[in-house]
This record gives C-alpha cells, structure tokens and sequence, in this order.
C-alpha cells in the first residue's frame, strides 16, 4: 500500500512541476463558473440550489479529465520509462492504482477549488447543503469513472493526443448510453431487458440522482465497479507490455 | 495461457462482470439509498409507514408505466422509478396487507385497455404514442381509487397522494361533516307562505355530493358520535353549554374547522339602518380560542394594498370608479402555505372583511399559518369599516406594517380545558365524563372569514347555470373547506405527510434587496403620486375657469399655468420611470458581482501562485 502512495505523490508532484496544474485548475474553474451563470442562469433562475452548477460536471469531465488521463500512461510508453518504472519493486497493479489515485485527488482539488459557489448560494438563500454534499461526493465519484475509461484509454496508446481522442469518445458513449436517440436506435433489435440495462450505464440519469441529494446503492455500484474494472483491464495490458 | 490471448479475454471478463454486477444489484439493491436532503424528501415518512401498516383489509395496487415510451422522455422514467420504489416500499411496510402489480400498457395490448377501463389518462407525446403513468387501487370490496396521471410537476405531493388513495381505500364510510352555524347556510325554514324557501348556500351542495351533511341546531349539550369533523361558521351567541360540548369535543382530539369572522358582512340582522351598525358581527367562540392557544386580534380586519380588489365606489362627486378595498382580499398562491395538501394547490382566494389571528404567547399547541396577507397590510381598526366604510379614507390612511398577517391556521396539539372546573351550571342533559385535558391529539383550522362561504364571493350565477343548476367558480373557496374536511377526517397520518420538503428555495438576499427597493420606490412613487394628483386637480380647476361663462378662451395667465403644470405632470411620470429602473439595477448588480467573483477569483489566485512559484524555482535555479 504504502508503494500506491509513493507512486501517487511522484505522479501528484508532477503535475505541479509544470503549468498543466494551474492551466487545467483555471480553466475548469472558469468554465465551471461561465456555465453556471452564463449558460444555466443561475443568478436569474432565484433558486437557491446549486442543480445549475451540478448540471455541467459530466460534460466537462467527458472534455477535461482526458487531458488528465492522456498523460497517465501514454507518455511513458512512447519514451521508454514504462519499464523503467517497472524495474522498480513494485507491482503492475500498484502502479496503476498509484497513478489513478494521483489523477484522482487532483480532480478532487479542482472540486473543492469551486468552494466559492457553494458560499455564494448559501449567502444568497438557504440551501439543501444535504444535497450539495451528495453532489460534490457524486461528482467525484463520477470523475473516478471518467479517469477509469481514461486510464484505459491512455494504457492503450503511445501517443497523448490518440490517448485523449480515445478516453475523449469513450467518455462521451457513456454519457450517451441512456440518450432517447441511441436507445430507440437499440430498440429495433434488442429485448426491452437489454435496452434497460444499457439505459443503466448512462452516466447522467446515476449523477442526476446523486446531485438531487440521495446517495442510491446501485449508482455507487455502477461508478464503483466501471472504475475497477477499467483499472483491472489497465493492469492486465501493463502486465501484458511488460511481458512483452 | 497465450499471452496475445490474455488481453480481450480479460477485456471480455471484465465486461461481464461489469454487466452481471450491476444487474444484481439494480434487482436486488435498488431500493436501498442514503438520503442526504435536508427533508429526507426521498424517504419514505412514519406517517406513510403507519398508514401501510394499519389497513385492515388487503389492497391491490396496480402500477402503470409504459415502459417504452419512458424512454423517450428519460426524466420521467426516473419519476417512474422513483414512484417504483415508493410503491415497493410501501408494500414492505405493510406487511403483506399491499399487493403490488407493477405493469406495462404496451400500444394495443390487453394490458392497455385495462389501464384505459380503469380511467388512467395516457399523456399523448406525439401523435402515436402514448404514456400511461398512473395507478389503480382496489379493497377487499371491490371498490377503485385511481391517480390517474403522475404529473412530475406535483413530485412534492408524491407521497401524500398514494398515502391518501391508501387511506381512502381502507375508509368504507363516507365522512359525516356537522355544520353549526349563525348563518343561514342550510337554506330556510318556511318563511312567508306562498314563498319557496330560501336555498342554501352552494358550498353545501358540494359538500353533499362528497360526504354526509347534519346541521346541528339549537342547544348542544355534547357534540354527537357520529360527526366526523365539525364545522363552525360564524358562531356567536353560543350558549355555555354549547361551547363546553365543543371545548369536549375538541379535548377528545375530533377534528374541527372554523370561520371565525373579524366583521361578518353576511350577518342576518334585524331591519332598520340603527340596527344595521349596532349589532356586533364578530364571531365569538367564548374561552375556547384563549385554551386552543390562539388569538383574534379584537376590533381589527385585515387589510391589503398588495391584494385589494377593486371595487365600484361613488366617492364625492358622484361617479361610480373603481377602487382598491383593502379589506377585500383575492389571496393567490403565494400567500398560501405551499408545503401544505390542503392550501398548496388553490390558486385564489377571495376573503371579505377579514379578522386576524395571532398565537397567544402561552400556547402549547403547534400553530401553522395556512394563510397571511402580504407584508403590504394593516391591521385596520373595526370602527373605520363598521359604520359603512369608505375605500379612499381606507386607502389614504394605510400605512403597511411590514409583516404578513395570519388569516388561516392549523392547529395540532393537546390543549387544557377551557372550563376547568368541569360543565358550566345550568347546562342542561347528558354528557360523558369531563375532560380537563386533551387525550388526543386535537387538529383544527381556523379560517379568519365567514364571508368567504358566502354565493356571491365565490361563484358566478349566469343564465346556464340558473336553467341547469351548474356552478361558475370565481375563486377557490368551497375548496378551502373541502380540503380542510378531506384532510382532517381522514387518517391522522395524512396530517402529518405534509408536502414533503422544500423544493422552492429562493434567494432570500434578492428578496431583501428587492424589498428594500421596493420600500424606497413606494415612498418616492407615493410622493411622486401625491404631486401628479395635486397637478391633476390643478389642471382640472384651471380649464374649468374662463373668464366669463360665454368665453371659449384662456386668459394668457391662464394658459401660462396650464403649460407649467402640465410639463411638470410630464416630468413627474419620467421621475416615477426613473425610481422603477434603479429598482432592478440593486438586485443585478449583485448578480454580476458575483459571477465575475465564482469565476475569476479563484484562478486568480492560483494563476499568481503558478507565477510566484514559477520565479522561486526560477530563481532558485539561477542560484544553483
């Protein structure tokens, strides 16, 4: 365990030796906040709950965590260091949990870095700050997953830019999944069992739920098990290259 | 094994087990969840839990959910799932007592036409499909209750509705409603002969075709068994013994609704104009409201600039003009409770010469505002209105008191007796035992006018309606009462399965802002008002002056004046456009500031971090 941690304070420490840190946190930041007033309206909307903020994580997880996870794996394997890392006494397994978790708690600190939102409705009202706790946990679990498709998505390629296109789609099916247009489209040819349980995996209908303030047991599952078995899928392939 | 072989066979396990896992657990774990609201608005409430389990006969539910049109409009398949959930944990409640069918009127299907025979309403989302979203419940008896459609907009009501279809189900009596009353509600006795007798009011006719109407007459020395829920309008005059039997009744926790009028318009009183203006026309309930821990607040009605109607007054000069009565009231939505089944769907109001209620300082019992004024109202004293009210003194002497006024209550509680020394002397017959405290929990509603029942504010009579006796509702009135017996006779629990929680939560801060704009503008707009009447009358004065009666011309001064005061009525009115825009710029203003805040303060900080860091590395490179 303790190797995990050592792997993911180097990782952590990375981002910060260059701007990427700073850069990705402004522009989630900002975006976070255009969307919120601008696009959702939410001073004018006079409802003192943050569903307006809530409403844009998926979408901009689905864009900015694979810039986040493009640098995971991808940039090792194109220069070499992939088994240099390997030649340390650590397993395929720790590295790849130590790297998520690095990726992981960083978008955990752009979270908390949106405090001023929260602030900002509880000095204009008197909000559910129930159900704001339950959107903030559900966000971060929710960007747990999108780290998983794009830690996947990095092992898989050699190049960064491939690794984002990649984890990018990915993402963006799983937000689909649930999507009237691509279920009618299932619906042609697929028992309606079938149709449901794909509807299940679409990221916003769990999320939606989790921003309303209950913290349901299969949505935990479900973003629970998507990032453990990404993880899982990612270590066999680490394993496989360096087998290799 | 082959390591090329490795990766899509693990690939393939992992999907598996990511599809098998999460199936288990939407089948099996689905109902489980954490409810972290503040109102616990997605756990289900004791008092839904109490209903479930206290049927006394089973209950078969059946739910219908077109499942494939659901998928078109996702928000309300996870209302549906929502309501699912509701549903099963309802049964588990239960018992066993509730069966539930969660079933799937497919286009055509058999299973259709049984939603369609049952009276669900289909929503129509385009023009072949269709969406049922409703429910059937059926007794032991074979007797249905339906929601027929879930509308999503009424989510907060969710509960309360099912738990009510529940109750309604288990109830095999109807409701019998004790109507004791000063006024003449009940239609006439035999007046002249020759003459049909009065008719009563209409809201008795609505509640006839609901539930079991007594009138109770006379001298009560215990209010009988068989009334469900008592209904006082207007009481006065009560005897001791009366007011002793209702103080008992009350004390064994039976429901009670009450008009209680500040001034009662629609008092019969004696003929000739003295008599009109002496008599008292407040009610009276004795000692019972001070024991029920609540006040009228005496010789004062409510009045209301916000909410005044307008009426047809001969002021001086003698034409008829329309002008705000502050004591009629048309109370919308916003003055009503919206957390409450009973006040949350009625939309208006219309109240006449209103008291007002306060909580006694004392009280022990839970006091529930239902309805209030807006805060632009005045407690107006009784004698302004009792000896014919004029509407312009009314309005010229209004000053707001900045705070809501109560006019309808609910009580729940368990209050002490009024007559503490048991039954009054001279109270005449039987009665059980005496009761010097509540053993039950006593639940009323006080509603602070008795006019409100009355034809005239409530309905409209047109020609049809004269030939085929149909009603033309102008405000919710009736309704008022009918909510308030539907929801005190029926299961205790529902009382307590208020509208769960707040879904409205506004920006209290804008809302200061805006009143405190608001306050600002009403000064100026009231001193701008005063200047452009005075000007008015100016101009009025002036045209109505010639020279001499045969002259069609002005005097040169005269026009000059004519001029000066008309420009300034113009002035006056771009002054009063002024004050309105700079209401709004407050409010905005914070808006903005606050967007640039959440947007830019925190990259700020951390774009001045990355450079002051940027330096020290810099720097310390340089060093090295």
């Amino acid at each position: 365990m303790n190797s995990v941690w050592t792997i993911a304070r180097r990782e952590l420490s990375s981002y910060f030796a260059t701007p990427i840190a700073a850069i990705f946190l402004s522009i989630f930041l900002i975006l976070a906040g255009a969307f919120t007033f601008g696009l959702s309206n939410f001073y004018g909307s006079r409802q003192a709950d943050l569903q307006a903020f809530f409403v844009w994580h998926p979408f901009l997880y689905a864009f900015l965590i694979p810039a986040l996870s493009m640098r995971l794996w991808a940039e090792e394997r194109r220069s070499g260091t992939v088994e240099l890392l390997m030649t340390l006494p650590i397993s395929p397994g720790q590295a790849v949990l130590g790297k998520f978790l690095a990726a992981w708690l960083f978008a955990g600190l752009a979270l908390a870095l949106t405090f001023p939102i929260w602030l900002t409705v509880n000095y204009l009202g008197d909000p559910d700050n129930g159900a704001i706790v339950a959107g903030y946990l559900g966000s971060w679990l929710m960007a747990g997953a999108f780290l998983g498709l794009g830690s996947l998505a990095s092992v898989l390629s050699k190049n960064q830019v491939v690794a984002f296109v990649l984890s990018a789609a990915l993402c963006i099916l799983f937000l689909l999944f649930g999507h009237p247009g691509l279920i009618g489209f299932l619906k042609g040819w697929a028992p309606q069992a079938l149709v449901d349980l794909v509807a299940s995996f679409g990221f916003l209908t769990h999320f939606e739920g989790l921003s309303k303030g209950v913290i349901e047991v299969p949505a935990l599952v479900f973003f629970a098990t998507l990032t453990g078995v990404c993880l899982w899928v990612s270590r066999v392939l680490i394993e496989r290259l360096q087998a290799a | 094994m082959r390591p090329s072989n490795q990766v899509p066979l693990a690939i393939l396990l992992g999907l598996l087990l990511l599809l098998g896992i999460n199936l288990l657990s939407r089948s099996t774990l689905g109902g489980f969840k954490l409810d972290l609201t503040e109102d616990r608005l997605y756990t289900l409430s004791a008092g839904s839990k109490a209903i479930a389990r206290e049927l006394s006969e089973p209950v078969q539910l059946e739910f219908y959910f077109t499942r494939a049109a659901g998928d078109d409009v996702p928000q309300i398949k996870s209302y549906a799932e929502r309501i699912t959930t509701l549903l099963e944990e309802l049964v588990s409640a239960s018992q066993g007592k509730i069966e539930l069918s969660l079933l799937d009127p497919q286009p055509f299907s058999e299973v259709e036409d049984q939603a369609s025979a049952a009276g669900l309403k289909p929503l129509a989302l385009s023009a072949q499909t269709t969406m049922y979203l409703g429910l059937v419940g059926r007794n032991a008896v074979g007797e249905t209750e339906l929601i027929p459609f879930f509308d999503p907009r009424q989510e907060r009501f969710l509960e309360y509705e099912i738990a009510k279809l529940l109750s309604n189900l288990d109830r095999t009596e109807r409701t019998t409603v004790g109507i004791l009353s000063s006024l003449p509600v009940m239609g006439g006795e035999m007046t002249m002969p020759g003459q049909r007798p009065e008719p009563g009011w209409l809201f008795v006719k609505l509640l006839r075709d609901l539930h079991e109407v007594r009138e109770l007459t006379g001298e009560q020395a215990s209010i009988p068994d068989d009334i469900d829920v008592l209904v006082l309008i207007h009481p006065r005059e009560l005897s001791p013994t009366t007011l002793y039997a209702i103080d008992q009744y009350a004390l064994a926790g039976r429901p009670l609704v009450a008009f209680l009028d500040g001034f009662c318009e629609g008092q019969p009183t004696p003929p000739g104009m003295q008599a009109q203006f002496d008599v008292d026309r407040t009610s009276d309930l004795g000692p019972l409201l001070a024991s029920w821990g609540v006040t009228q607040v005496p010789r004062k009605l409510a009045g209301d600039r916000r909410l005044a109607v307008q009426v047809s007054y001969g002021g001086r000069g003698g034409a008829m003009q329309p002008i705000e009565y502050l004591i009629y009231m048309a109370l919308g939505a916003e003055q009503a409770d919206q957390t409450s089944p009973l006040t949350a769907g009625l939309d208006r109001i219309l109240m006449a010469s209103a008291g007002v209620f306060q909580k006694s300082s004392d009280s022990a019992l839970e006091y529930t505002p239902l309805l209030r004024t807006s805060e632009d109202s005045q407690e107006i004293d009784l004698s302004s209105v009792q000896f014919g009210a004029d509407p312009m003194a009314l309005l010229k002497g209004f000053v707001p008191g900045y705070r809501a006024l109560d006019l309808a209550v609910q009580l729940r509680g368990r209050p002490k007796s009024a007559y503490p020394d048991g039954r009054p002397a001279g109270a005449e017959g039987e009665a059980p035992a005496h009761l010097s405290e509540a053993s039950a929990d006593f639940n009323a509603i006080l509603v602070a006018d008795a006019d409100l029942l009355a034809d005239n504010f409530w309905t409209q009579r047109d020609g049809l309606a004269q030939l085929f006796g149909t009603v033309t509702k102008t405000a919710d009135n009736a309704d008022l009462l009918l909510n308030a017996i539907e929801l005190l006779a029926g299961d205790q629990n529902l009382i307590s399965i208020r509208a769960r929680g707040r879904f409205e939560r506004p920006f209290t801060k804008v809302e200061e802002l805006a009143r405190a704009a608001d306050q600002k503008f009403r000064d100026q707009a009231d001193r701008l008002d005063a200047e452009l009447r005075t000007i008015q009358a100016r101009i009025t004065e002036l045209e109505a002056q010639r020279p001499d009666q045969d002259s069609l011309y002005y005097t040169p001064e005269q026009i000059a004046e004519l001029e000066k005061a008309r420009a300034r009525k113009l002035e006056v009115n771009k002054e009063l456009r002024a004050v309105q825009f700079s209401l709004n710029k407050d409010v905005e203003s914070l808006g903005d500031r606050l967007m640039y805040l959440n947007i830019l303060a925190v990259p700020l900080l951390i774009v001045v971090a990355a450079l002051v860091e940027g330096t020290r590395r810099k720097n310390r490179r340089r060093a090295a």
